[in-house]
């Protein structure tokens, strides 16, 4: 007993002090017991759904008989951050997105217009896409950590009032490694006043990605990623209020929903 | 005043030591919230139906509640149902407020109390839905065959929980239920035993 208490007192303090030795570990158990399911997002995605009487749909998404993407069921609320748009769309080829539309409204879809209706007074901008287009390439989640802060409009948790958010919030520790979104070059590598340390990576087919609040960067611009690897490490830099990843998808410009995609 | 004990097994400290280092704590709470309030749904029936809470113990089989008294087959039934019943309302309850109010972790922890009521009902020994089996089983039929009645619907249902564990490995959908499925045959109780021990988890 003695012993044990002594353990828990130095593993205690290991994760205290060690976070980021902790976070690895934590990642690799992640990775042996949940392979590539993340339960965390899938009983999250569950719990969404019991008071609005979906349960079966929850349940068939815990068993992995549903079809199609799983939605994350992330919250939205938001607000907008700027981003160097004019310099991605010259990195992005001419030819359009090779996408498919469905022919019915993905769940996902829906899922997010209902819970956008709320904000049905406010416009949403131009430069974004509330459908899903098929992404032409394999991908992965950034990140390992729960989202805390969804696409859409959200009421601005530093600047108050109700903005559009571009992008989806990732809780992650300091220091938590943040992977490539799919396989691409490294677009650009540097910091802005909202955006902290921030990575653009481009994708080919018009498609880029945006991880910001970086605390490191461990790729420059022009490199060559692979999906799943290792680009920085996540921070609070910027515009936030605790260590986050802050994640987009642009499509030509246009900024879309990556809660359908992870 | 009656004295109720606390006992924490080296294994339990253990277990919690392992389980704080993996995980977060925003996670761990989500977690640890839903399994409170399943433990006060036995507490808040223990003492409806005038039953005497004796002890509490942490053991690596899990959080454990002993009580004393009778209260017939239903009524200790009914004491094992309130835990994953108290735990059915609060995951209502916090996915009701996680929509409202846009809370992700609200979320998860209704999910999860969805997650470990629907498991705990589960006709298999030690799980509360083990002793509502047990405690019917007996009172229907028997000690001897009610409690054999209950060990062999626990095994079935350990062994149904095993194979679909490994069909969803084969689906790459992680290891989490073969690992519950191993936990509960490992734990596979006496029927009779069980009844008798007046301890719920």
């Amino acid at each position: 007993m003695y012993i044990c208490s002594l353990l828990f007192i130095a593993l205690t303090a290991v994760k205290l002090l060690f976070p980021a030795h902790s976070a690895g570990l934590r990642e690799r158990v992640r990775e042996l017991v949940c392979r590539d399911e993340n339960y965390l997002e899938m009983a999250e995605a569950m719990g969404r759904k019991i008071s609005s009487g979906e349960l079966r749909e929850a349940l068939q998404a815990a068993l992995g008989l549903e079809e199609g993407e799983r939605e994350t069921g992330l919250e939205s609320a938001g607000a907008a951050e700027e981003l160097k748009q004019n310099a991605l769309s010259a990195q992005q080829s001419e030819k359009p997105a090779q996408t498919t539309e469905p022919e019915e409204q993905p769940e996902a879809v829906s899922a997010f217009l209902e819970q956008q209706r709320k904000y049905a007074g406010w416009e949403i901008p131009e430069n974004v896409r509330t459908d899903m287009p098929e992404l032409p390439f394999e991908y992965a989640c950034p990140v390992s950590g729960l989202g805390s802060s969804g696409f859409g409009f959200r009421e601005h948790p530093i600047d108050g009032g109700i903005k559009f958010h571009y992008g989806t919030d990732f809780a992650a520790e300091e220091g938590a490694a943040v992977h490539a979104f799919a396989g691409g070059s490294v677009y650009a590598a540097g910091a802005n006043e909202g955006y902290g340390n921030y990575i653009i990576l481009t994708h080919g087919g018009g498609f880029a990605t945006v991880y910001a609040h970086l605390s490191e960067f461990t790729v420059g611009e022009g490199d060559t990623v692979q999906m799943g690897q290792q680009i920085g490490k996540a921070g609070h830099t910027g515009k936030a209020t605790g260590p986050h990843l802050h994640f987009e998808i642009l499509l030509n410009d246009v900024y879309l929903n990556p809660e359908y995609y992870i | 005043m009656r004295k109720v004990k606390l006992q924490i097994s080296a294994g339990a400290v253990l277990l919690a030591a392992l389980i704080y280092y993996i995980g977060d704590a925003e996670s761990l709470a989500a977690l640890l919230i839903p399994a409170a309030v399943h433990e006060l749904g036995h507490i808040a029936a223990i003492y409806m139906l005038g039953l005497r809470i004796s002890g509490f113990r942490a053991e690596l089989k899990g959080f454990c509640i002993d009580y004393r008294g009778y209260a017939g087959a239903l009524g200790h039934a009914a004491a094992a149902f309130m835990g994953p019943a108290a735990g059915f309302l609060y995951a209502w309850a916090a996915s009701w407020a996680g929509n409202r109010y846009g809370s992700n972790w609200l979320c998860l922890s209704a999910g999860a109390s969805l997650l470990l009521s629907a498991f705990n009902c589960l006709p298999a020994l030690p799980l509360d839905g083990g002793r509502i089996t047990a405690n019917l089983a007996i009172a229907f039929l028997g000690n001897k065959r009610g409690g054999r009645f209950a060990e062999l619907t626990s095994l079935l249902t350990g062994a149904a929980l095993l194979g679909a564990g490994f069909w969803l490995m084969y689906l790459g959908r992680g290891a989490a239920l073969t690992v519950a499925a191993i936990w509960l045959l490992l734990y596979q109780e006496s029927g009779q035993g069980i009844v008798k021990s007046r301890e719920l988890l």
